[in-house]
């Protein structure tokens, strides 16, 4: 990607998670890692974000952090700035603590965020989408993996298996979705016109 | 907003079909949630969900990915399949 396209790809990923705060998601953009190490010289608004490369996520989903133990919030960070961003994922890692007790987060480790939900993508993923995706693992609604996944956590695996039979710890969460512009249209799609349904015969 | 025509197939009963027109830039998500509010399928429960494949490539569409970006074409078939999770 050219440094023009990039520096739009990184301004499209800001305002994408821009229309996305809410009381369970919010975040603060930075130019640097030491910029966000420090809290200094947050980016604020989009026209200044073809600069915003590392990202501080704060996501309000309630998740284990331990067997019968729940945390309210789970802060993480996120680095664009990678070889083939977009192609490749962005760097994951967990900022607060403690670490959610999960398959897919570890301490010192990037969250496990799937090559299936990234890579296969071939870049037509944004970052929303990766915050709609971490709140959904935090809440053990990530779909996909198949039941023989055991990640980095089998024993949390197994508690979650036993204590919520694989359900989401809040199945009635709403999660942070990215806005409806990015799917190319400002309006929603025309109507679903139905031509014909064909229904199977029914025997007499 | 250019329309296409395809057949989208029964999860359960592929010779269940329903045909439809709808615009390129429909992403698999919407059409889902359309074939709910159609009668065509039940809602998905908490630890299922549903994909959609192009029976003549096999490609499975991400959630919001757009017919146009699958490269589905008019008259194609989708299978609508309905996949549970693990952890």
């Amino acid at each position: 990607m050219k440094p023009r396209e990039l520096a739009e790809r990184r301004q499209f990923d800001f305002r994408v998670v821009n229309d996305m705060r809410s009381p369970i998601f919010d975040f603060q953009a930075f130019r640097t890692t030491a910029d966000l190490q420090y809290d200094r010289g947050r980016i604020r608004r989009v026209e200044d974000a073809t600069a915003a490369s590392k990202y501080k996520m704060t996501l309000r989903v309630p998740t284990l952090i331990g067997p019968g133990k729940m945390a309210e919030e789970t802060i993480f960070g996120v680095d664009l700035d990678v070889a083939d961003y977009p192609l490749a994922e962005p760097a994951t890692w967990v900022i607060s603590n403690p670490i959610p007790w999960s398959p897919h987060f570890a301490e010192g480790r990037p969250i496990c965020i799937g090559s299936e939900f990234w890579l296969a993508r071939k870049g037509h993923v944004t970052l929303g989408d990766l915050v709609e995706h971490v709140a959904r693992m935090l809440n053990w609604d990530e779909k996909g993996r198949g039941s023989g996944y055991r990640g980095w956590n089998g024993e949390a695996i197994d508690y979650h298996k036993k204590h919520y039979r694989g359900r989401p710890l809040n199945p009635q969460l709403v999660y942070p979705t990215p806005p409806p512009w990015i799917y190319g249209a400002t309006e929603a799609p025309a109507s679903f016109e139905i031509i014909v349904h064909q229904r199977p015969k029914m025997e007499p | 907003m250019p329309k296409i025509r395809i057949n989208l197939l029964h999860p359960t009963n592929p010779s269940e079909i329903l045909t439809v027109a709808v615009p390129q830039e429909a992403t698999a998500s919407w059409l889902v949630q359309e074939m709910v509010k159609a009668g065509f399928i039940p809602r998905a429960n908490s630890v299922g969900q549903y994909k959609l494949q192009d029976t003549r490539t096999e490609v499975q569409l991400n959630d919001n990915q757009t017919l146009a970006s699958a490269h589905i074409q008019d008259g194609a078939n989708l299978r609508v399949n309905h996949a549970t999770s693990g952890a």
